[in-house]
Formats: C-alpha cells, structure tokens, sequence
C-alpha cells in the first residue's frame, strides 16, 4: 500500500435519502474505525462540495439493493462518476474507496483511470439495454443531445457525422458532457449509413477492465468463445491464450482471473470486449437471437466460393452432424 | 449443386494426408492433376500430385477434401485450388528449418480467403519443436495487418482436426453473420473492424 501520509485527507459526503444516508454514513465510519490506514486517508463530510459524493443512480432510486455513484472532484476541477457494484457489503465499500483515493491521488494517470470507469460504467448500461431493446434502438444523449443512435442486435452506431468516434475521445466526452442512454424508436434513420460499433465497444470494452467485469458477465454460467475475436489482433499477447482457453470449454471470468494467464484487469477487459462485441455463445440481445432464422448474406463473403449463401448454413451443418457422428 | 470442397494446404510433411485420412471415409488418395488451366505455367505436361478424400453428408452431397501439393514451386497453385472452397487449413510443421518463412507463403496464397474469415493455421509438432511459440505466428499475422486463428493441433488425433474445422466453421459463420447484418442494414459493406484492426496495429 502507497503512504498516503503526505497527502491531505480526502472528503466524502452522502447524498442519499435520509434512511439510507445514516446507514451508509454509519458504514463507512466504522469502516474508517476498523481499517488503520484509511482513517488517515478520509474523512466524512457534510459539505455540498466534497472530493467524493455518494449518490444514488437515478433509474435505481427503488431498488434497496442498488448500486451507489461515487462522483469525484478531481485536484484539477475534472469531475468523474463511477459505480460501486454492492455498496452494503463492507469489502465492496473499501476496495471502492482505496480505487477512489489512487484514483484521486494519481494525478494525470488517475484522470486516464477515471475515464476508463466511465467506459465500464458506459458498457454496463449499454449491456443492460441491449437485453432489453427488443428491435428498438438505443439512444445516445450527450449534454442533452441526442448524438448517436445505436442498434445493439445488429451492432451499429448511426450519427450525423456517420464516423464512429475513437474510443479515447468518446471516453473524454463522456466526462466532460453528461450522458445518457436510453430506448429509443425502432427504425433506424433514414439517410443515415450505419457504422459498426463494434471497434469501440472493444476498446471500451478493454479500457473497463480494471473495474472489473460487467455484471452480464458475471451473471453468466460459464463463458465460451464462439468464433476467433480478431478484434484482439495487436493486442497483448496474453489475449491468444485467454481465446485458447476460452475456446477450450467453459471458463468464468473468476476462473480466467485465477488462472495466472495474465492481471486481473487485463482478463476483465478482454471478458468485457468479448461479452459487448458478442463473441461468446448464448450472448443474445434478444430472445429470438438463439434461434438464427437463415439471413442473407451479401456474395462479397463468399469470396471464390461457388456455393449460394444460403446453402452454406445447411451445408456446415450437415457436415457438423457428419463429422460427429461416424468415426472413420 | 455446386461442389463441397475443404482444402488441407501446407509445406511437405505438415500432415495433410494425415489430416484428410482422420475425417475421410475412403483412403485417402493421391490424384495426377493435369495442369491445364493454367496459362500462366509453361508446360501442359505438369502434373502435380494432390491428396483427395471424402465425406458423404447426411443430405447426400459429399465433401470433397483436398491436399494441395506442398512444394513451394507449386504455390501458385494453392489460391486457384482454393476457389470455391467452404474454407481453407494451413497446417504447419514447427519442425521445419523455418516454419514462420512457410506461414508468410500461405498467408500471401490465401490473403482473399483470410479477410473473408475461411482460414485458419494449424501449428504440428510443437511437442517436440516449442519454438517458435503460437504467439510469434501471430505476431507475423499482425504484422501483415491480417488475422486468423493460429492453433497448435496434432493431426494424428481426430479430435484435433474436427476440431481446427469447426473453429474454421464458427469463424465462417460469425463473418457471414456480420455481413449479413452490414446488408441488412443498408450499409456500404466496407469493413470497419479490419480498418479498426490496422490502425490499432499501426499504433
Ligand atoms: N510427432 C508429430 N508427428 C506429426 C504431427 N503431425 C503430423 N505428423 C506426422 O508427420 C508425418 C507426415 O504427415 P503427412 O500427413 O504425410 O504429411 P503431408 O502434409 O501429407 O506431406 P506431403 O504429402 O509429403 O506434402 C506423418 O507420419 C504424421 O503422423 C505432429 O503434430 N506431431
Ligand atoms: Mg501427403
């Protein structure tokens, strides 16, 4: 642990109802009691403008169990938001607040990892509503305005400028405008040419990891990879042997973490990409996913191939049926 | 209906026949092609040997698995023996003097059939050659601004090669869903994730 000592106490203030604002103002003041090193670090404010403001999400303001935004003022005025997954369980509050204070303290690199929350949190909503979309597209509001929309089945980002933003500059907008991302109508826009998504959700995807995994991910059974994300080409090395685990059978993001292939964040972020660019089996935005109807595909595809588009399901499939069952 | 065709590609001694013979149900043989349409090589009377087996599907068709002829002064056959496959193996030998300089060979050979997502390289011998590792493939791939899967595999096991062909299948298939997806969206088709790719690479 870093020495903190030469470093100011850094204010935290609840901005709760007022039942949940005693309990979680009695938590974190034992917290502080029971863990020597952190009652230097903080202290419980109730000033409007504190470094750390613990807030309610505003669409979980029912649910008891919610998660809890931390908003951070930043040494040099920034701010950022990020979210503490299971803010009742004392652990999750701890390790929340010693990432606050590294994050706080960090300097430049601090303000880079705060960006990264963004991204986690960003994905998170995203993967939540892609569940819930049902053919209607999501709609990407920055500062008020709506600036993209976004159709999570099919994967693709329409805006004005018809240009997917570079996953450093999204990130950056998303911290300096609010955000938000709602349902949206179910057509998408005419004139507009859709643009794959799919290359920032990867990069946010990976930037997210050291928050750790999406809770989709960790709502799953096991992972396993369908298909090979190239999206992966040029990154770590240790990303060839995570999709050979994963390719391998069922892995959890636990299990990955466990393994030792690489750091805990580097596997959450590789998870995270994989599960918002749907490279992992049974990953359905919608229901009817799971069940493919035939598509049509366009003849670029096939390229040299002689064989009609449609065919080629039917005829991978046989062969599947094929090759499993006789054994020459 | 047009021909099933898988194509086992690689240099002398990668596994091929043995690769063929895991999955065919006839021993796999070996075919005296005639070199006719090819303009392009001299002589009419090469002939090059080539490996076929086959696999009769439940509809009735047959896949027909071919090997290509691993001599390097063949290369200029493997892109056209690969027209009109479902998808292509590479296998390698790790043991060879210098298996990445054959990687460069093939990825050249196929490099139309590698952005269509129906290629996939098989590494052999890596229990007894560990180097170079799977991981100095890919880095070859990258630099090249392709990307495939590179596996290690062992041929002599069925399981194996069932196994490089349905990765081969699951790659063909998220591709076409993909484009399916760009069509039914109306989009122009142009391909963001590997422009995506290349500038991450150049980074
Ligand atoms: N130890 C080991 N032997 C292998 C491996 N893969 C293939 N072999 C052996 O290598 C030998 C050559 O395999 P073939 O299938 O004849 O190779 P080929 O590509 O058809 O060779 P050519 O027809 O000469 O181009 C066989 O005896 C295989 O059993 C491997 O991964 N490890
Ligand atoms: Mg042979």
């Amino acid at each position: 642990m870093t020495n903190t000592q030469e470093f100011a106490p850094l204010s935290i203030a609840v901005a709760l109802p007022a039942y949940r604002r005693a309990l979680v103002e009695r938590m974190l003041q034992r917290l502080l009691q029971e863990n020597g090193e952190m009652s230097a670090d903080w202290y419980v404010s109730h000033a409007a403008e504190a470094d750390v403001t613990l807030r309610l999400p505003p669409d979980e303001g029912a649910d008891p169990s919610a998660s809890l935004l931390a908003e951070l003022r930043r040494p040099d005025g920034g701010r950022e938001t990020l979210t503490i997954e299971w803010p009742w369980r004392p652990g999750a509050l701890l390790a929340a607040l010693q990432r606050i204070a590294r994050l706080l303290r960090s300097g430049a690199a601090g303000s880079a990892d705060a960006r990264d929350a963004l991204a986690w949190q960003w994905l998170r909503r995203w993967s939540e509503l892609a569940l819930e979309a049902r053919g209607r597209l999501l709609e990407l509001r920055m500062g008020g305005q709506v600036v993209a929309l976004m159709d999570a089945r099919l994967g693709y980002w329409y805006a004005a400028n018809q240009v997917l933003p570079d996953a450093a500059q999204f990130v950056t907008a998303l911290a300096r405008d609010s955000y938000s991302i709602e349902l949206g109508q179910a057509t998408p826009p005419p004139l507009l040419r859709p643009v794959s998504i799919k290359p920032l959700l990867w990069q946010l995807g990976v930037r997210s990891g050291h928050y750790g995994a999406l809770p989709a991910l960790r709502q799953r059974g096991g992972l396993r990879l369908k298909g090979w994300p190239y999206l992966a080409a040029g990154g770590p090395k240790a990303y060839a042997e995570l999709i050979q685990k994963l390719r391998g059978g069922f892995n959890t993001a636990a299990s990955l973490r466990d393994s030792g292939l690489a750091a805990a964040g580097l596997v959450d972020g590789f998870l995270n990409a994989c599960l918002v660019c749907d490279f992992f089996h049974g990953e359905t935005a919608e229901p009817a996913a799971s069940a493919p109807a035939p598509v049509p595909v366009p003849a670029g595809v096939f390229a040299g191939a002689q064989m009609r588009p449609g065919n080629e399901q039917a005829v991978i499939a046989s062969i599947r049926r094929s090759l499993h069952a006789g054994t020459p | 209906m047009s021909e099933i065709k898988l194509l086992f590609a690689g240099p002398m001694g990668a596994g091929k026949t043995t690769a063929i013979r895991a999955i065919s149900e006839i021993e796999p043989i070996s075919t005296e092609v005639e070199n006719t349409d090819f303009s392009e090589s001299d002589k009419a009377e090469t002939t090059v040997a080539m490996d076929y087996g086959e696999l009769t599907l439940d509809s009735g068709d047959k896949l027909r698995l071919y090997g290509s002829p691993g001599q390097k002064r063949f290369e200029f056959m493997w892109p056209l023996l690969a027209q009109g496959a479902l998808g292509v193996v590479v296998l390698l030998d790790n043991s060879r003097p210098e298996p990445l300089a054959d990687l460069e060979d093939f990825l050249s050979a196929f490099s139309g059939l590698i952005e269509a997502g129906r290629v996939v390289v098989a590494v052999g011998r890596l229990e007894t050659h560990p180097q170079p590792g799977l991981d100095d493939y890919l880095a070859s791939v990258s630099r090249r601004g392709q990307f495939l899967p590179v596996i290690g595999a062992d041929v002599r096991r069925r399981d194996d090669v069932v196994g490089m062909l349905e990765l081969l299948f699951e790659q063909i298939e998220s591709t076409a869903s993909t484009a399916a997806a760009a069509v039914a969206a109306g989009a122009a088709g142009d391909d963001e994730w590997l422009q995506f790719v290349q500038r991450a690479r150049a980074q």
